[in-house]
């Protein structure tokens, strides 16, 4: 085990969860909540509080089991160890197939700047490519230098989205934002109704905290304020930039736009400030994506360490970093981003990202009825027995809605994945079985 | 003015007005039975429906004109009645079957309550379609977008990738009613779009072929019509979703109850006989049941 220092503290892992979660999605959201018109922020106030319940479970769950493994960790504690096997899995796939979609939305945004990465399916490919062994060599140096990384590139986030959500207030017109209330005249609960999809999985990777366990100091402490923090942070910013944007922009315009922050600061302030935005939003993205990859490499490492995956995933450098893990991912993840050249195999890729969500989605659920074992094990009083319980249900009907939301193509591949998982861990169930009769050494853990 | 030359006048333009449909209604049928010639007015370059063909022309619409010119023969006794084709042009569409210098409109056209200010029209002979030309590689979203459905139909998160529906440009005739629609689909479909307009099919099709649209919206016919004109149809396809529907018919004289008879009349038998059918598979690619429907809906019993 490496020494702490090399370790992320508690800002960095903060950070980490804000901008995992933030990432690309929040590139796009304005244009898309102004395209049902400023009610759609009512949306925020059941996504905030689902999504807050589930940060809130996930800490309860590191506060009173703070060992290593994060959802799958969790999720052992009621659902034995292929549970733990089944999260890691379901929970590795979505994030190999994420990143991929993460990198190639990243492209997708540097175009403005590189004309050149538009022009086909191939420089995308060459461009999405580059980005995810870029992100991969970076995460090299252990999870230090990622804190580090993170810690800068974070600001890629704040300055042009968190900065917007408090200076933008001083060309908030309420009028522009009135006008911008409701311009297809539909009904509120139906407009709300439209609204939801848009901010219902925004708040998808406030577990990163959790998942990066091994590489944070203190863990007990810091995994659960990380989470809190990060996701508390996120839902700030998310809600007071996209209520504040659209009482700047003009509804229509902003509607139509294909980079809103972008477009806010170039009528705040010129255009060339807006270029700057656009910039700093593409290197957020990146940094999102550099995060997500060290996740992917500390869930793979994680369940390695179980006797679950590979050993091969388990591997650390002097930096504490899973490179060989690292390498075999980006390899998977080179596979799958030049399957997108073709443009049948493009629309494939997009379900499969669609599937990603369901088997990031089926772990929270697995983890947190782990909840009722920890707390159980840990003797909490009944006080906060019952407290917790009434959360961990909101979120837990938060997470099937989520679940539901995705759509039964989604859920169908999700479910399928999920099935041939059983047959993956039928295989490595006789590690964890007490050879019979002759009663030899258990193959379990070495 | 003096009163008894007011009250002459009104007397007059009384008569005049109580005499005047009796004196039209006389007018196309007289006219065709004096001059032993019946007179096809069409636009030269609106194929499958009207085309040009030396001093003749041919087409869907010009085959049922030529249906009512054999039922002018039968109703007439004009066994030896001569067809002459007048191609006009959009602009003197109206004023050509208003000043009497065709008999009738062929190349269907959608009736306005402005244009009934001055011309009449038959029965609907075809129900124009809003339809749209893509690519052939054009990106699953904007697919889903123009057959109805939600862009990305799976969840919105983080990986969802957005760079697939960013600045779509969409192409539609100059000043047409599409040009609103569009632009209200815009809005509700989650789609980042801008909206060129063109001055002809030619031309709309042409900015798609070259990659300068993704999406051109026009007549369903007219569109696969220009595709296979262009030889381009190699890179282009038009999707089966009909956005809009608008029936169309052919223009008669507004002051000629007794002609526009004999128009439905010729027109609602070929519905029945299966004449229509029939050409809608020789020049419209076929019919189908909706389509089949409609016959119903518009023959006169």
């Amino acid at each position: 085990m490496a020494d702490s220092s090399k370790k992320m503290g508690l800002m960095g892992l903060t950070t980490l969860v804000t901008v995992n979660m933030m990432g690309s999605g929040i590139i796009m959201l304005p244009t898309n909540m102004a395209q049902l018109g400023a009610v759609s922020l009512l949306s925020w106030i059941f996504t905030a509080i689902g999504s807050m319940a589930i940060a809130y479970c996930f800490a309860q769950c590191g506060v009173f089991c703070p060992r290593s493994g994060g959802l799958s960790a969790y999720t052992e504690e009621a659902h034995s160890k292929s549970g733990f096997f089944l999260c890691s899995y379901l929970y590795f796939l979505s994030l190999a197939i994420a990143n991929v979609a993460v990198a190639i939305s990243a492209v997708g945004y540097m175009t403005a700047f590189v004309p050149w990465l538009g022009t086909g399916a191939i420089p995308l490919c060459v461009g999405t490519i580059s980005l995810i062994w870029l992100t991969t060599f970076a995460n090299f140096g252990g999870p230090g230098i990622t804190g580090k990384i993170g810690a800068f590139t974070v600001w890629g986030v704040i300055i042009p989205v968190a900065g917007l959500s408090i200076i933008g207030w001083f060309w908030f017109k309420s009028d522009v934002l009135a006008a911008a209330w409701n311009p297809n005249s539909l009904p509120i609960s139906e407009a709300i109704g439209k609204a939801i999809p848009l901010t219902l999985w925004a708040f998808l990777g406030m577990e990163s905290a959790a998942q990066a366990t091994d590489a944070v100091e203190n863990p007990k402490r810091n995994v659960p304020l990380a989470c809190l923090f990060g996701t508390l942070g996120a839902a700030v910013v998310y809600v007071l930039s996209t209520t504040v944007i659209q009482g700047i922009i003009p509804n229509d315009e902003l509607a139509k736009s294909s980079a809103p922050f972008a477009l806010v600061y170039a009528t705040m302030f010129s255009p060339m400030v807006g270029n700057i935005v656009m910039a700093l939003a593409v290197m957020a993205c990146v940094g999102s994506l550099l995060g997500w990859q060290f996740t992917l490499a500390q869930t793979a490492k994680m369940t390695a360490d179980q006797n679950l995956f590979l050993k091969l995933f388990s591997k650390v450098n002097s930096m504490n970093a899973p490179v060989v893990g690292m390498i075999v991912c980006g390899v998977l993840q080179t596979l799958m981003a030049l399957s997108t050249i073709s443009p049948d195999a493009a629309a494939q890729f997009s379900k499969l990202v669609s599937l990603a969500a369901v088997t990031n989605l089926i772990p929270y659920i697995t983890a947190m009825t782990g909840l009722l074992v920890i707390m159980h094990k840990a003797g909490v009083s009944s006080g906060i027995y019952s407290r917790n319980l009434v959360v961990l249900l909101i979120a837990i009907t938060y997470s099937l809605y989520a679940l539901y939301a995705c759509g039964k193509d989604a859920v169908m591949g999700g479910t399928l994945v999920l099935a041939v998982g059983y047959l993956l861990y039928g295989f490595l169930a006789k590690r964890f079985t007490e050879a019979p009769a002759a009663n030899q050494a258990r193959v379990a853990n070495p | 003015m003096n009163v008894p030359f007011a009250t002459t006048t009104r007397l007059l333009l009384a008569f005049a007005l109580s005499t005047l449909p009796l004196v039209a209604g006389a007018n196309t049928l007289e006219r065709v039975r004096s001059s032993h010639t019946f007179t096809l007015g069409y636009l030269p370059d609106l194929a499958p429906f009207s085309k040009q063909e030396g001093d003749k022309a041919s087409g869907y619409a010009i085959d049922l004109c030529l249906k009512v010119a054999d039922k002018l023969k039968s109703e007439l006794g004009l066994p030896d009645l001569q067809v002459h084709y007048q191609p006009v042009t959009v602009s003197d569409q109206v004023s050509a079957v208003s000043q009497g210098k065709v008999d009738i409109l062929c190349t269907p056209t959608a009736p306005t309550l402005e244009r009934r200010k001055m011309i009449s029209y038959s029965i609907p002979v075809y129900t124009a379609g809003l339809s749209v030309v893509v690519r052939n590689d054009a990106g699953e979203p904007l697919l889903n977008v123009l057959n109805g459905k939600v862009a990305n139909a799976g969840p919105t998160w983080r990986a969802s990738i957005n760079n697939g529906l960013a600045n779509q440009t969409y192409a539609t005739l100059e000043g047409g009613v599409t040009e609103d629609w569009i632009r209200e689909q815009m809005r509700l479909l989650n789609v980042i779009a801008s909206l060129v307009t063109v001055a002809n099919n030619d031309e709309g099709v042409k900015l798609v072929s070259e990659g300068k649209a993704d999406a051109f919206f026009s007549e369903r016919m007219l569109l696969r019509n220009e595709i296979a004109k262009e030889g381009a149809d190699k890179n282009l396809m038009i999707l089966d979703r009909i956005f809009e529907y608008s029936p169309v018919a052919m223009i008669v004289d507004r002051n000629d109850e007794d002609f526009r008879l004999l128009v439905d009349t010729a027109l609602s038998e070929a519905y029945y006989s299966g004449y229509i059918e029939k050409a809608y598979d020789q020049y419209l690619g076929g019919s189908n049941l909706t389509v089949k429907r409609l016959f119903r809906v518009y023959a006169l019993p």
